[in-house]
């Protein structure tokens, strides 16, 4: 039998685009909950780039179907046999999340300063 | 007893014509570069003067547990209540997670649907009961096909009478091409 798979060169670069994603998603959330003060740059950075690979990532997901304009019918059911069919809603679920992370970094209610301000306006 | 399709194939009766699935392209439109169907060739086994080669025709194999019907993510892949497992182009998106599950390589992308495309059992003709285009159009009668559990039909009349393989029975997959490799000098009457 042939082992070659039908999933080609578009589904490589989906992978290496979701999983510099998560990696940005997870080192960003790692300094916020180890040392806020000290590693807030980092964090701050990694909620930048987080929403974006994964965006590209998606795109190549769409060009691989053979019918891209059919693609919402993966999101009107969850099959529970089916790891795409979880991984479908894990994507959408983390794209939505990573935006709203960087909503967040950028209207400034998660950086330290804020915090602080905040913090002291309570007490 | 529920109905259960499925085909019987008798490779000694195979002389690798072609014909079934030129009429499957015929019938079912399949585009040019992918087939529906097919016959592998053993190349010659043996040694001379003890040789022998061997054809063994294929196409889906309509699982009992179809892998193709679990992997697929919006639930187009789906097998019917009479056993013929099919896909639903206005639910299929095309990501080819069907083809990779297939351990028989039934299925392909086509080219002009952009859907998951595979053997329907000809749904079509046997509605208006006709036999499958393949089936129809054998002419050593190595292909047949029909309802597996009815014990008047021809398939479960040959099954009953001849010993039987399936391909891959390790993967738990049912597999409902039922392989008769012995010869088989007549072809019993029935449905």
């Amino acid at each position: 039998m042939n082992a070659e798979l039908p999933w080609g060169f578009m589904i490589v670069i989906y992978l290496f685009t979701a999983g510099l994603s998560a990696g940005a998603m997870i080192t960003s959330n790692l300094a916020l909950l180890k040392n806020r003060e000290q590693y807030e740059r980092i964090a701050r950075w990694g909620a930048y780039v987080a929403p974006f690979p994964i965006a590209i990532g998606t795109g190549m997901l769409l060009l691989d179907l053979g019918s891209p304009f059919n693609f919402y019918q993966l999101f009107l059911t969850l099959q529970v046999r089916s790891a795409m069919s979880y991984g479908s809603w894990a994507i959408l679920l983390f794209t939505l999340l990573s935006f709203v992370n960087l909503y967040l970094w950028l209207a400034g209610t998660l950086s330290s300063s804020q915090m602080a301000s905040s913090n002291r306006k309570k007490s | 007893m529920e109905i259960r399709m499925g085909f019987v194939i008798i490779t000694s009766r195979c002389i690798d014509c072609g014909a079934c699935m030129v009429a499957c392209r015929a019938e079912n439109n399949v585009p040019l570069g992918n087939t529906r169907n097919w016959v592998k060739d053993s190349g010659v086994i043996g040694q001379f003067p003890k040789v022998k080669q061997m054809f063994e025709p294929g196409n889906c194999m309509h699982c009992d547990e179809p892998p193709c019907v679990m992997v697929c993510p919006t639930g187009a892949s789906y097998k019917r209540p009479d056993g013929i497992v099919n896909v639903d182009n206005a639910k299929c998106i095309g990501c080819k997670y069907c083809m990779t599950a297939c351990p028989y390589e039934a299925r392909f992308i086509n080219a002009e649907t952009g859907k998951a495309d595979k053997c329907t059992l000809c749904l079509h003709r046997l509605q208006r009961g006709l036999k499958p285009a393949c089936v129809q159009t054998c002419l050593g009668k190595a292909r047949q096909a029909g309802d597996l559990n009815d014990p008047e039909s021809v398939v479960a009349k040959l099954l009953a009478a001849y010993p039987s393989r399936q391909v891959l029975p390790e993967l738990g997959t049912g597999a409902n091409i039922h392989y008769i490799d012995v010869l088989v000098p007549e072809i019993p009457e029935g449905k």
